[in-house]
């Protein structure tokens, strides 16, 4: 396999404190080389090595999506490994972390190493399975944790729906400790969820759908970061949605607990009043809160209260979403509008700059999951996406990867776009053909 | 610009000679009614009332129709405009019915009219009584009792304004293709 | 002004203009109803369905009987029950209904905001007959109606509706027309029925029942259900909600003399109202119903000859 030089880019791994315009060389699926220095890279790479022209692209981290569902096995239709690899690769992501609520639930040994053959096989991004908590997801008996472990499980979650009760969390948290690997918890209250489909908000109120009060999150966050105190186990707290939350986790995290967080662009860009025209893409679980939620997710993350941006990426059925409000299911895509989103909502107009968003998709959730990647180092895989920060593109869901079109942003109108992703070193997307020479 | 054709002196004319007429007209039944068509045709049903009470003594029955549910144009937007109750207080049975208006063309709100007539009862007949006839007819629907004819070009219309509910108090006027209301 | 909607969907998108007119155009209907011939040829040839995908005896019958005295045709599709994931949806049923021919939908739904799904893919009207907890605007309309016809007047009068406010559709509409007409209303109920921040809706909220009955004009009494098995239960049994909220003779001897009952049916007697206030002197139920004809069919008048023009 010939190197790659990856020249006149502007990298920029502030972890690394790499900033500037410089070159990359990815050899035998490493990195090799990373500095300004040209010819020395040349040398690096040797002779028959390929040139990838960077210049006016950022060049930062393969980023990491420590959140996604793909549907295979079980809903193939909404989703398999191969389209939704394709879809990562597409939206600049080069590992995913995928969810244990497939059809059947992946809670053995045989399913996680099942997982990995088949991402494998398909060739795209890493992917990184996660095996649930519980056996089947049912919240009643312990997964086989350590068999997963060692077949590659990096996290054990129940996501969809939160480990029930504190004992048995308890009992989760200690043993995954035992493991080295943190729980992934979705926290919402299944009795004060009730029947609700939306935020209980004004907006509830008018268009008679049943809300979910914020405390359905704030309540199993605090147990969550209370049994985390008791055990010394890490708990990682999902799609983090309410200022209480972020508040709770904040509190947590300055007396010492191990708890990390993730938060994902819809709630950082949206509230409840897109509800308004009852269009079932804008139902999602958490839900939508309102805008003084989103700014203090906003600020939870501005300050390192929440660690990652991850995309909860839930792909579902076009005719799925065509059903009333309260008999669709909840989810919305996410892997190919993350990074235009969260470049047009919050780089853009100035509330983030690069330096902070980044660490979030990249070294943030790599140190979370032990994936021991994420950054532009020597020695490391060479996962490395390519971006074109000023580009004017317009989301089109139908122009996906994903075989589900259950994206909120559609129609939008984005700057920044994801103009290539390299992993372990080979292109595995380009977006018109690239400079190879 | 609209020119006025008539004023007030001609319609009080106008209208007393008509209430003569009306009295003096030989129908099937002797019991006569007044129904005006709403809205300014009910306007000049109470004005006939009253003359032909005040000048001859009859106290005929009075009622009001709107005959807006009766239209054939719904597909051209009728029938969104406001619309007010019939009152129609009395039986009319066997009643010679003079239907009161204030222009007619095309005959198509008098046909309209009468079909919503016969939904309160059978009269014995149906007079037609209106101030001006513009021409234009599109159904075999012809005035009984009639003020003036005045014939208005294409695309140009008869406007009667009524002090009553008009600040031009009452006139008659002709407006001609492209000209504004008056 | 002019009647320019295709739709009726709710009272919250209404203009007090509006509403007033369709109470207005409803006067004419009322006139019609009381006729021998209580039909007008206003909708002849055209069709109105009723797609009803929650059972509803009443509305159903008051909508066909408004849709025949316009002199439409009328089709009448049931399906009860919520639609699933893997069955027909509502949108396959309205488009396969809609390929014949109809003009009006009227629509009775089990989930907040499917009339503005439907409205959103078909080419006719729509008319909304209840959705969900959310709207029900003719429900609303016909009480408005009643109320002014039989006070003469809405604004400045205090209305309070009383029951279960948070999953009640009628309250929600009504909540709008009145208080765009300038009524004030008092929603009257447990705290654990009383929906979150409804005083933005610019309600009075009150747990008095008392109270209440001394204040309002009119007392709007909901239907309370009392049925559920999973221990979800808002209040905690039938009788202690009688004791605080029931509209008893008792308690109406107490309120102005002028007060009058309304309740949106069916009624459960000896529930949120005792027998004698429901068939009594003050009781605007049974004109509630009749009202219901005469603001049905001036709805679809309305939005018929919209759709027929557009």
């Amino acid at each position: 396999m010939p190197a790659i030089v990856v020249r006149n880019g502007e990298l920029l791994d502030p972890g690394e404190n790499i900033s500037g315009l410089g070159h990359i060389v990815a050899k035998d699926g490493h990195i090799t080389y990373v500095g300004p220095d040209l010819a020395q890279a040349r040398m690096v790479a040797g002779p028959d090595a390929m040139d990838f022209d960077a210049e006016g692209l950022m060049v930062v981290p393969g980023l990491i999506d420590m959140h996604v569902h793909f549907r295979e096995p079980g809903n193939e239709a909404e989703e398999t490994v191969a389209s939704g690899s394709l879809a990562a690769v597409a939206g600049g992501f080069t590992s995913v972390v995928c969810m244990a609520n497939t059809d059947p639930v992946v809670d053995t040994e045989a399913d996680i190493i099942s997982a990995r053959q088949k991402s494998e096989l398909v060739g795209l991004a890493n992917i990184f399975p996660v095996g649930a908590v519980t056996a089947g997801r049912r919240g009643e008996e312990l997964a086989e944790m350590a068999q997963m472990a060692r077949g590659g499980a990096v996290a054990f979650s129940d996501d969809g729906t939160a480990v029930p009760t504190a004992g048995l969390l308890r009992r989760a948290l200690s043993y995954a400790k035992m493991l080295g690997r943190p729980i992934l918890e979705h926290c919402e209250d299944r009795s004060l969820i009730g029947e609700g489909v939306m935020n209980e908000d004004f907006v509830s109120t008018t268009l008679g759908l049943n809300g979910i009060p914020d405390e359905a999150e704030d309540i199993i966050v605090a147990r969550d970061v209370a049994l985390a105190r008791l055990t010394g186990g890490h708990i990682h707290i999902q799609h983090v949605s309410t200022a209480n939350a972020v508040a709770i986790i904040r509190s947590a995290k300055e007396t010492g607990v191990r708890v990390t967080a993730e938060v994902t662009p819809h709630h950082l860009t949206l509230n409840s009043d897109c509800l308004k025209t009852y269009d079932p893409v804008f139902r999602v679980s958490p839900p939508l809160r309102t805008q003084t939620d989103v700014l203090a997710c906003r600020q939870g993350l501005k300050d390192g209260v929440i660690d990652a941006i991850a995309s909860d990426h839930a792909p579902h059925l076009e005719e799925e979403k065509e059903l009333e409000f309260a008999f669709s299911p909840p989810g919305m895509i996410g892997l190919e509008s993350t990074l235009a989103i969260l470049s047009t909502e919050l780089v853009e107009p100035g509330f983030f700059t690069w330096s902070e968003i980044l660490p979030a998709l990249t070294a943030h959730p790599s140190d979370i999951l032990n994936l021991g990647r994420g950054r532009l180092r020597l020695g490391l895989p060479a996962d490395i996406t390519l971006i074109d920060t000023k580009m004017r593109w317009q989301i089109d869901k139908h122009r996906f990867h994903s075989r589900s079109r259950n994206c909120p942003f559609d129609r939008r109108e984005v700057v920044g776009r994801v103009v290539a992703t390299m992993v372990g070193g080979k292109v595995k997307f380009s977006l018109s053909n690239p400079t190879v020479s | 610009m609209a020119s006025k054709m008539y004023d007030r002196a001609w319609l009080e004319d106008c209208l007393r000679r008509l209430a003569g007429e009306i009295v003096n007209n030989r129908t099937p039944s002797s019991a006569k009614a007044l129904i005006g068509l709403r809205t300014r045709g009910a306007i000049l049903a109470d004005r006939l009332g009253e003359l032909i009470r005040g000048e001859q003594g009859l106290e005929l029955p009075l009622g009001y129709l709107d005959a807006t549910f009766y239209r054939d144009d719904l597909g051209q937007g009728a029938g969104l405009k406001a619309v007010k109750p019939s009152e129609i207080n009395f039986n009319i049975n066997n009643r010679d019915i003079i239907l009161v208006d204030d222009v007619i063309s095309t005959g198509r709100s008098i046909r309209a009219a009468m079909g919503a007539i016969f939904d309160y009862g059978r009269p014995s007949s149906i007079r037609l009584c209106v101030m001006i006839d513009r021409g234009g007819r599109e159904l075999p629907v012809q005035p009984d009792f009639l003020g003036a004819r005045i014939e208005v070009p294409r695309g140009g219309f008869i406007r009667l304004k009524l002090h009553e509910i008009d600040p031009q108090g009452d006139a008659v006027y002709v407006v001609g293709p492209g000209e504004p209301e008056p | 002004m002019q009647w320019t909607r295709r739709h009726l969907l709710g009272l919250e998108e209404l203009s007090a203009e509006e509403i007033n007119f369709i109470l207005e155009r409803a006067d004419s209907f009322k006139e019609v109803c009381t006729r021998p011939n209580k039909k007008v040829p206003a909708l002849v040839g055209r069709t109105i369905v009723n797609m009803f995908f929650e059972n509803s005896t009443r509305t159903n019958i008051s909508f066909q009987l408004a849709a025949r005295r316009l002199s439409a045709d009328t089709l009448m599709f049931s399906k009860a029950g919520t639609s699933i994931a893997k069955g027909e949806t509502m949108l396959d049923t309205a488009r396969n209904i809609e390929a014949m021919g109809v003009d009006v939908m009227v629509l009775r739904h089990g989930a907040s905001g499917a009339p503005w799904k439907l409205a959103a893919n078909v080419s006719c009207a729509v008319v909304n007959a209840g959705d969900g907890q959310h709207e029900h605007p003719t429900q609303a309309l016909l009480d408005l109606y009643t109320i002014r016809e039989a006070r003469g007047r809405i604004a400045g009068l205090t209305v309070g509706i009383v029951g279960d406010i948070a999953h009640s559709r009628v309250a929600r509409s009504n909540i709008w027309g009145l208080t765009k007409l300038g009524a004030r209303v008092m929603v009257v109920g447990p705290t654990t029925l009383i929906p979150r921040e409804v005083e933005k809706m610019g309600v009075e909220v009150c747990h008095d029942m008392d109270h209440a009955v001394r204040e309002c004009d009119v007392l709007n009494m909901l239907r309370i259900q009392f049925e559920r098995q999973d221990g979800t239960n808002p209040f905690p049994s039938i009788r202690e909600y009688k004791q605080m909220f029931s509209l008893t003779a008792e308690r109406l001897a107490r309120g102005k003399p002028d007060l009058l009952v309304m309740h949106p049916g069916p009624v459960n007697r000896g529930i949120e109202i005792s027998p004698e206030v429901a068939d009594g002197p003050k009781s605007l139920i049974l004109r509630q119903v009749a009202n219901g004809l005469a603001v049905r069919m001036a709805v679809l008048q309305m939005v018929a000859g919209v759709a027929a023009a557009s």
